[in-house]
């Protein structure tokens, strides 16, 4: 006999439904938006939900650095994600100015004009940058705006990005190298989300090993030690290797490219939550709580439908370890 | 943040996603009454949702949730006209498994939930934390907010009175 097996397996049978219980103690609790709302399947909505999520994080440091007028140098621009010391002020571009609590929701109803230059970087940790002839440096946890051409390297960081010109989101993940310019990123390592907040705008995220040409989709690549993986989430992107191959993903669309050049072959995204996960620490430290609940409610959804339990599940307990 | 996120409603279900299972553990342990589980659960997860201003530090909010979990259990025992003394039993039996009483495997495990049952609170506490809900050691201990060398001390002697009330169904075997 094992007792811990046997132990186990006697006291399954008590175990409630997590999810269950969720629905339950949120019903209870008042308010309008409780568990019962209808929800729609973790696939595309996901995409939608992300960008917006995206955009009102970014938008969130376009609207408090139009506010104190940066003119395009490298500038703080808006209070740190995570919390953490005040940092003293400083007349030097590269020290953040004092600065009054942020507004309670201080999003703007449209998007920054085209007219700004550069890119902001929302880091969310220390993140290392080279601008365009000058060295490397490290950057503190919070909003900056750099030159176009800005060479990122994330560390154990993650960051989000806003190129002023294009409207192109992007956000980075840990161990990401990552060069920005208007139009073309050029992805040295690790993986990024893209995306196009206003017009369609032609992309073209480069790697030793493939070229990915979009035209305003929203996408990940993930430049792996082994190879490149391709995800789009919604529009359209071409896959050009660098032997000449090529391949075109449409909306939730996947594909491989190994070290030699090799594409492989086009497969389903049947769930977005597996490619975009990773980007939820940066969910959570945005302003924004009601994207929050929009990813929570897909998320819950998809693991109530259960088809993708497992993998709605390891989203969710990325938000776990940080909800609490 | 985590302030708002601890006190946004539906980023909260996702906390009670978290410790449900935890929380059901501990109040099973105290009472034993799974008629009225699912209710202790949601009043807990309620209780605690209402006192967050309490909660100074947002990394303490487990230990926080075990015991409004406790209280709640206590309350409600007594309110049945039970005394939660410690060494007093809880039934943890499962109705729905005496129609498999011919399985001799379920017809143990039946035995074994009811001797978990009768075991000492503190040491019930654990086995249900440990077994039933599987949370590791640390975050057992930060739960009950004891130390992870007296987690594992009552898991120990937990098994140890479990081997012994099995008697030589349980065969000497360990864990």
């Amino acid at each position: 006999m094992n007792l811990d097996r046997d132990l186990r397996d006697a006291l399954r049978p008590l175990r409630g439904d997590a999810v269950e219980d969720a629905r339950a103690v949120l019903a209870r609790l008042d308010g309008s938006s409780g568990p019962g709302a209808p929800r729609g399947p973790f696939g595309l909505p996901i995409a939608v939900v992300v960008l917006a999520v995206l955009a009102l994080g970014v938008v969130v440091g376009v609207a408090v650095g139009r506010a104190f007028g940066g003119d395009g140098g490298r500038s703080e621009v808006v209070e740190p994600p995570p919390p953490g010391p005040a940092t003293p002020p400083d007349d030097s571009p590269k020290e953040p100015p004092p600065k009054d609590p942020p507004p309670k929701d201080p999003r703007p109803k449209e998007l920054p004009p085209m007219d700004e230059q550069g890119i902001l970087l929302m880091a969310f940790g220390k993140v290392s940058i080279e601008e365009p002839k000058k060295p490397t440096e490290t950057v503190a946890p919070g909003g900056w705006r750099v030159p176009m051409g800005t060479l990122f390297e994330t560390g154990e960081s993650l960051a989000g990005l806003y190129v002023y010109d294009s409207r192109a989101a992007i956000r980075l993940g840990k161990q990401t190298v990552a060069a920005v310019e208007r139009d073309r990123i050029a992805l040295r390592g690790g993986r990024l989300w893209l995306s196009t907040l206003g017009e369609p705008v032609a992309q073209r995220i480069e790697t030793e090993a493939v070229v990915v040409l979009s035209h305003g989709a929203e996408l990940v690549v993930d430049h792996a030690a082994d190879g490149v993986a391709v995800i789009v989430l919604d529009g359209g992107a071409t896959v050009r290797a660098a032997g000449g191959d090529a391949r075109h993903l449409a909306s939730m669309q996947r594909c491989t490219i190994d070290r030699t050049g090799m594409i492989g072959e086009v497969k389903p995204v049947p769930f977005a939550g597996e490619y975009v996960g990773w980007m939820a620490p940066m969910i959570l430290q945005q302003q924004d709580d009601r994207e929050l609940y929009s990813w929570l409610d897909e998320l819950v959804a998809a693991y109530v439908e259960g088809s993708y339990r497992d993998a709605a599940a390891t989203v969710l307990r990325r938000f776990e370890a940080r909800a609490v | 943040m985590r302030q708002s996120i601890l006190g946004s409603r539906e980023a909260f279900g996702l906390l009670v996603v978290r410790y449900s299972r935890s929380v059901r553990a501990v109040c099973l342990a105290r009472t034993g009454r799974r008629e009225d589980l699912d209710d202790l659960v949601q009043e807990a997860f309620l209780r605690a949702f209402r006192g967050l201003s309490r909660l100074a530090d947002p990394d303490r909010f487990g230990a926080f949730l075990h015991r409004i979990a406790h209280n709640i259990s206590i309350d409600r025992v007594r309110r049945a006209g039970r005394e939660p003394v410690a060494t007093d039993g809880v039934d943890l039996a499962a109705p729905a498994q005496a129609e498999a009483v011919a399985d001799v495997r379920e017809e143990r495990l039946e035995h074994m939930r009811r001797q978990v049952g009768r075991l000492p609170l503190a040491l019930r506490e654990a086995v249900m934390l440990f077994y039933f809900e599987q949370k590791p050691m640390a975050e057992i201990a930060a739960m009950l907010e004891i130390t992870e060398g007296a987690v594992n001390q009552r898991l120990h002697r937990a098994r140890q009175q479990l081997k012994q009330a099995l008697g030589a169904a349980a065969g000497g075997g360990e864990a």
